[in-house]
């Protein structure tokens, strides 16, 4: 179920896409940077993008998840830093929230 | 740090560039291109004016449309000493440039590019509102900030300018300051006045990101930050502190919306030893002189005679000699002792309060605040759009973000609609006013009065 995600990670950024002066580029696969050092995108686009999953988690998954909330992480953990690292954090919070369903 | 210079008392604004000279060749301002002194300041100031004197600018309305820059604000200071009424924008967007030339009354338009092509435009058919038109009247410089959202009817704010100089002249030493607010925001004029007042240094960044404050701090040795509590979380999520060299940092004020504890909390852990002041005001009353209860930021007090903040009935109220004169639309200028409610919800403890709820209706995304009904004024000329009502969603990154609910005239689905919205509000909406939560509402928006949303 979960390896729906990739998909709809690109395809929440796809629908920025339209907003913004130059597309977001993913060429370099999982290191493709996001929001960081590297920034591609500002922090209005990381916001829509995390609303979008959101959604798109909730309405195709049937899986609540707050990814915006990283109140719970380390200080050094960086999920928005790269494509590869906002997918693994989102699967990790859909894992979470699976299992809080299935108990 | 350098010591507070003990000078005369700047109650003019020929007193203000008496002031800039004695700081002679300390470093007035720092931006990518190189740094300007005191000194070189005052000989930019000196040849603006007799630009200015040539063209006439004089006693006049004027819309600037600038930004933080060394030329800019010797203009700007330029302009002041002129007994100018200036209304600051940073749009460049024609539409915008025009509704507010008109809304001021504006006798000039004046703009810089490359920092020494100055375009001076003169108006016609202009009316002075009432509130420029007396400080006209009077000889007297002032300012005009615009509240909120970029389309609509322009909600400027008209203030003196005199106060703003008593305000910050004996307020604290900030060294060296970033000037992370908006120049046409009250916010970037209070770092501009608090910088000059003290004889601190301004350094302007090639940009407003947290990667770019991350680069001024350790480029610039930067001593002192205003900035929003969304850009501190941004810059703890980003992580673009690391490897920095931050130890000049002292002291970070913050303010424009609420700062929420766990945010606080990683501050203070990322920043140990570094003095974290939360500031309370509005366009409307400036920046407070505040003061916060020790280890608890969301406490204030404001004991700096002139300026003082009431709870009455859980909201609000503000007595602050920096107080505007009044609204360009207004008839009649406020009297000066007026207590003007913020419609902020506050809570009191011995001398401190608290906010503990914002202003209804505006959307406060990353401190910039959205008028929910020029989004909507866009939205609704939207194709297939019935009828559309926007609020606030909460964003824990941003504080909030706007939210659009639609009612569709045909069906459409949700992936669709924001495609097509989004193509259809490029370059009308600013990036905070699009909404980034849409939804399809199946029943009417309409209660018998208001929108069902608000």
């Amino acid at each position: 179920m979960l390896d729906q995600l990739p998909r709809i990670i690109s395809d929440a950024i796809a629908q920025q896409n339209i907003l913004l002066e130059a597309p977001i580029d993913l060429s370099e696969g999982p290191n493709s940077p996001l929001y960081g050092v590297d920034s591609q995108i500002d922090s209005l686009t990381l916001v829509s993008i995390l609303v979008d999953v959101e959604a798109t988690v909730l309405s195709e998954l049937s899986l609540t998840v707050h990814l915006a909330d990283t109140s719970d992480l380390k200080e050094d953990e960086k999920p928005f830093a790269t494509y590869g690292s906002l997918c693994a954090y989102t699967r990790t919070r859909c894992a979470a929230a699976s299992r809080l369903v299935s108990v | 740090m350098k010591d507070v210079i003990n000078i005369p008392k700047v109650e003019t604004c020929e007193a203000l560039l008496k002031h800039l000279v004695a700081a002679d060749d300390n470093a007035a301002l720092i931006q990518s291109s190189g740094a300007t002194s005191y000194a070189r300041l005052c000989e930019m100031i000196s040849n603006d004016r007799e630009l200015l004197r040539a063209q006439g600018v004089a006693g006049a309305a004027v819309l600037f449309v600038s930004e933080f820059s060394a030329r800019n604000i010797s203009l700007l200071i330029s302009l002041w000493l002129e007994n100018n009424v200036v209304a600051l924008s940073m749009s460049r967007q024609p539409d915008r440039v025009q509704t507010l030339s008109h809304a001021t009354g504006a006798a000039f338009v004046i703009s810089v590019s490359d920092e020494t092509n100055v375009e001076i435009t003169e108006q016609i058919d202009r009316d002075l509102p009432p509130n420029v038109a007396t400080l006209i009247n009077a000889k007297e410089p002032g300012f005009v900030v615009f509240s909120s959202g970029t389309t609509g009817p322009a909600k400027g704010v008209v203030h003196r300018l005199q106060p703003f100089l008593e305000r910050y002249q004996n307020d604290a030493d900030v060294g060296t300051m970033l000037a992370f607010m908006s120049f046409d925001h009250i916010g970037g004029l209070a770092t501009l006045f608090h910088v000059l007042l003290t004889h601190g240094t301004l350094v302007i960044p090639d940009e407003r990101s947290p990667q770019e404050l991350g680069r001024c701090i350790d480029k610039y040795s930067v001593n002192t930050l205003h900035v929003s509590p969304t850009l501190l979380n941004l810059v703890l999520v980003s992580g673009t502190l690391e490897g920095r060299n931050i130890q000049s940092l002292r002291k970070v004020y913050f303010g424009s919306e609420p700062m929420s504890l766990v945010v606080l909390d990683r501050v203070r852990t990322r920043l140990p030893g570094v003095e974290l002041i939360q500031l309370y005001g509005m366009s409307e009353t400036g920046v407070l002189p505040c003061s916060n209860k020790p280890n608890e930021n969301t406490w204030l007090q404001v004991q700096t005679p002139g300026y003082s903040v009431e709870v009455i009935d859980g909201v609000c109220n503000i007595r602050s000699k920096t107080l505007m004169l009044g609204y360009l639309t207004d008839e009649d200028s406020l009297p000066r002792d007026t207590l003007f409610s913020s419609g902020d919800m506050g809570e009191v403890e011995g001398t401190y309060f608290r906010i503990s709820g914002r202003k209804m209706h505006l959307i406060n995304v990353g401190g910039i605040n959205v008028s929910p009904t020029d989004v909507e004024q866009v939205i609704e000329t939207c194709d297939n759009i019935a009828d559309v009502s926007v609020s606030g969603a909460d964003s824990p990154i941003l504080g909030q973000v706007v939210a659009a609910s639609v009612v569709l005239k045909k069906p459409e689905t949700l992936s669709e609609l924001k495609a097509r919205l989004y193509r259809e509000i490029k370059g009308k909406l600013t990036p905070e006013q699009i909404p980034r939560v849409v939804t399809i509402s199946e029943i009417p928006l309409y209660s018998e009065r208001f929108k069902k949303k608000r």
